[in-house]
């Protein structure tokens, strides 16, 4: 609804949505999908679904099925908060997802740590053999992003932008955004 | 109903208007008229009003997601069109309805005749049919509420895909296959699952939304343990029934759900084959009063 809201208002911009573990494994995962984006009238390649990787500790045919359902309705799939749970890069290599965001842990220790900084390289060079866009999550300064932009990161997302806002400021904050 | 309850005109008004497009129902022609009759009148008669509106599915659920929208910001939410009446005023909202049907600003979607029909008649049935059981806990207005809205996502449907009509008219024939089964070989989802969404959209509580979503699957409805709540399951089965009574009573059999869930539903209402017949008749008479 936030993302037919910000349709409406002029703004290609894309909505993120968390995705439980308890929808993931839902059979009827797809048809709910589906349903939304047939209520809410909102273009699904605004929609990106946003994947924790504790959600694929098992990967079962439901929860594969779900994600390939998901690809085919239109919406994009990230991965969000990776690097400090299960990690496993086998799958990894499986998910079909578009976006691979990096969990602030290792963003907060930069620029000084400097072996951080050889996992944000590897893992951005990993990701985009893979084809996915690299986001860093979790950035507040300057020396951080230029860090960060340095070892190859696609995009950079935190508090030195901006802060989490109710949707009567989002607008406004996007409009002045757009004309600056 | 008060008169005094003009305090953000224009809020209500523009949300209103937001609400019933965000919808994506047009409202059904007929209510219309009969609205813009009685509010034209000298002394319009609130009552009337309040029912002539309560009867239509797109204006009602706009009523109601209006209320609901944190703009109120009133913490009890409304599940019913007269608890929606409730916190916006009667008058605010008559102005509101009176502006958009002026506007006409709606979806154009063929062949709902059947479906306004059917929404508010099954919604007035059910209402009085909770009346009449006294179930405990089971709400004549959530009754009314869900009768309503049960099928909301069929309008939907029909305006995003051109042949949905078609899968309509084939769930409506099959004896054997769930009503939504049919529809999911031809749709990725089905009208059930749209209805739910929406309702969750007007912030309709859970009970409500859940039961618009399983309100074709006898497995759940069967179900032991706490797949779906009690209530909803009632709203459900009494829906069912009223939906079977119109339809006996009107000579028209045109769904099959009847022969596929009505033995569940009357146990869940824990209802005589003996007092099934009564009901049969008192209602006969209710249906002919609300024509």
């Amino acid at each position: 609804m936030h993302a037919r809201m910000l349709q409406d208002a002029g703004h290609q911009t894309k909505v993120a949505i968390n995705v439980s573990r308890a929808q993931l494994i839902s059979p009827k995962f797809a048809q709910a999908l589906y349903a939304a984006l047939i209520c809410s009238n909102v273009k699904p390649e605004l929609i990106e679904l946003e994947l924790t990787e504790s959600l694929f500790m098992d990967i079962s045919d439901t929860v594969q099925k779900n994600l390939k359902d998901s690809i085919a309705a239109g919406v994009s799939l990230a991965i969000d908060d990776f690097g400090t749970g299960y990690s496993c890069l086998a799958n990894l290599k499986d998910i079909p997802a578009k976006k691979l965001k990096l969990d602030r842990a290792f963003v907060v220790v930069l620029p000084e740590d400097k072996r951080a900084l050889a996992v944000v390289r590897a893992m951005t060079q990993l990701g985009h053999e893979l084809g996915m866009t690299i986001v860093a999550e979790g950035c507040e300064t300057k020396e951080q992003i230029e860090a960060l932009l340095d070892a190859g990161v696609d995009a950079i997302q935190g508090f030195y932008y901006a802060r989490p806002m109710p949707e009567e400021t989002l607008l406004p904050w996007l409009q002045s955004r757009n004309t600056q | 109903m008060s008169n005094t309850d003009n305090s953000k005109p224009t809020e209500v008004d523009s949300l209103f208007e937001r609400s019933i497009i965000d919808v994506g129902i047009p409202p059904c022609p007929l209510i219309l008229d009969r609205f813009m009759s009685e509010i034209g009148k000298d002394e319009p008669n609130s009552l009337r009003l309040a029912n002539i509106i309560g009867a239509d599915v797109s204006i009602a659920a706009g009523l109601i997601k209006t209320a609901n929208s944190p703009f109120f910001g009133i913490r009890q939410r409304a599940r019913s069109v007269n608890e929606a009446l409730t916190i916006l005023g009667l008058k605010a909202s008559s102005r509101a309805v009176a502006g958009i049907i002026l506007r006409n600003s709606f979806p154009n979607i063929p062949n709902l005749e059947r479906f306004w029909d059917a929404s508010a008649r099954i919604a007035y049935l059910s209402g009085w049919l909770a009346q009449q059981l006294e179930i405990r806990g089971l709400r004549a207005e959530d009754a009314y509420t869900f009768g309503l809205f049960r099928d909301c996502g069929i309008p939907v449907l029909l305006g995003h895909f051109p042949h949905y009509a078609d899968v309509l008219s084939e769930a409506n024939r099959d004896a054997e296959r769930s009503f939504t089964k049919v529809e999911e070989t031809v749709l990725p989802t089905n009208h059930a699952m749209v209805g739910c969404m929406l309702a969750q959209s007007w912030w309709l509580p859970e009970e409500i939304c859940l039961a618009i979503r399983n309100h074709h699957d006898l497995r759940i409805l069967e179900s032991v343990g706490s797949e779906l709540p009690m209530l909803s399951r009632r709203l459900i089965a009494i829906a069912q029934l009223a939906e079977h009574i119109v339809q006996e009573q009107l000579g028209l059999s045109l769904t099959q759900e009847w022969p596929k869930l009505g033995d569940a539903c009357l146990r869940l209402l824990d209802i005589s084959e003996p007092q099934l017949e009564s009901i049969f008749v008192d209602a006969a008479a209710v249906i002919n009063t609300a024509d």
